[in-house]
């Protein structure tokens, strides 16, 4: 009884397993699963977007135009932000298991990802003009993270 | 006699057993994806996998030639675009010394940040090389690193600028 009050819940809202957002993280996954090569996985970067565009258009009744969008870029960044950090600590363990150089490499290679996304999103920021630079901020760090992940699980490719 | 065929061994094109190399597989994809900033990025890798296709093209040598061959495309296009930006940046920054502007300066920003990207790329493909501990595969793998990353960042130079507010 108490299970199927908890299914009729979990029915009642959309049925996605991320935040209020309306944003579907597990899009993400379908879609790496079904991309095979590098380039096909960092065109997974906007994957969710439009779901989550629809929903939070419906859902939100302020002036602030740019509001949906931002919220769902925001969303999308986090959920490709756990996606990177899952899979650079894959590596790591698999890396580690190899050796202390391999692994210090892979921190020093993720620590330079770090530092060049931090400028050139810094760079998108400042070319957007102040009243977009948010959303320009938004959309690169998205961007860049969802490269990232693709760079690193298809660095497994060749094996 | 023997000069003669020397003369002819220096007339044929390339060498028999090195695979061909076509630019042109380059240059029509990104005629092709011209526009759509997303989708220039399907190009990386067409041409060294035609390349890689042709005879030869399958030893660890001609995997590494072939994807040198791109990589030296990509970087021309990367060049190209790095050197508009800061000819761009170095304008502006011009008109705001005139102008009397406290606003920073772009082309510094811009050089470090072309700074900072080789150093992800170096390390980037170093790890991807050293991850095979000196087999074979490190020498391809590192060189298909260094092909993907030029490429993706040649076309964010490209694309830097444009409009692009309506992309999700």
């Amino acid at each position: 009884m108490i299970r199927a009050g908890l299914v009729l819940m979990a029915l009642s809202v959309p049925a996605y397993a991320g935040d209020a957002s309306g944003f579907d993280p597990l899009a993400i996954d379908q879609c790496l699963k079904d991309a095979t090569t590098q380039g096909a996985r960092a065109d997974c970067a906007g994957t969710g977007m439009e779901a989550c565009l629809t929903y939070a258009k419906g859902k939100y009744s302020g002036d602030d135009p740019d509001f949906p969008l931002a919220n769902c870029l925001d969303a999308s960044h986090q959920a490709w932000e756990a996606k990177l950090t899952a899979t650079y600590d894959a590596a790591l363990q698999d890396q580690s298991a190899k050796g202390i150089k391999p692994a210090e490499m892979l921190r020093q290679a993720e620590r330079s990802w770090i530092a060049f996304r931090d400028d050139l999103c810094n760079q998108a920021r400042d070319a957007a003009g102040e009243d977009k630079a948010k959303l320009a901020g938004a959309r690169c760090i998205r961007d860049e993270t969802a490269r990232q992940v693709a760079l690193l699980l298809s660095l497994g490719d060749a094996e | 006699m023997r000069i003669l065929a020397l003369a002819l061994l220096l007339a044929t094109p390339a060498v028999a057993d090195e695979p061909a190399y076509d630019p042109n597989i380059l240059t029509a994809c990104l005629d092709r994806t011209a526009g759509d900033t997303g989708n220039a990025r399907v190009c990386i890798g067409e041409a060294s996998t035609a390349c890689m296709a042709k005879p030869g093209g399958d030893t660890t040598v001609g995997m590494g030639n072939c994807l040198a061959a791109e990589t030296k495309d990509w970087d021309a296009l990367l060049n190209r675009e790095y050197t508009r930006l800061l000819k761009r940046a170095e304008e502006a920054d011009a008109d705001l010394v005139k102008l009397g502007s406290a606003a920073d300066p772009a082309a510094p920003v811009l050089k470090q940040s072309q700074r900072d990207w080789i150093a992800f790329r170096d390390s980037s493909c170093r790890y991807e090389a050293v991850r095979f501990q000196g087999g074979t595969a490190g020498g391809p793998a590192s060189a298909n690193c260094m092909m993907q990353l030029t490429g993706e960042q040649a076309l964010r130079l490209r694309d830097m600028g444009r409009d692009n507010e309506g992309a999700q």
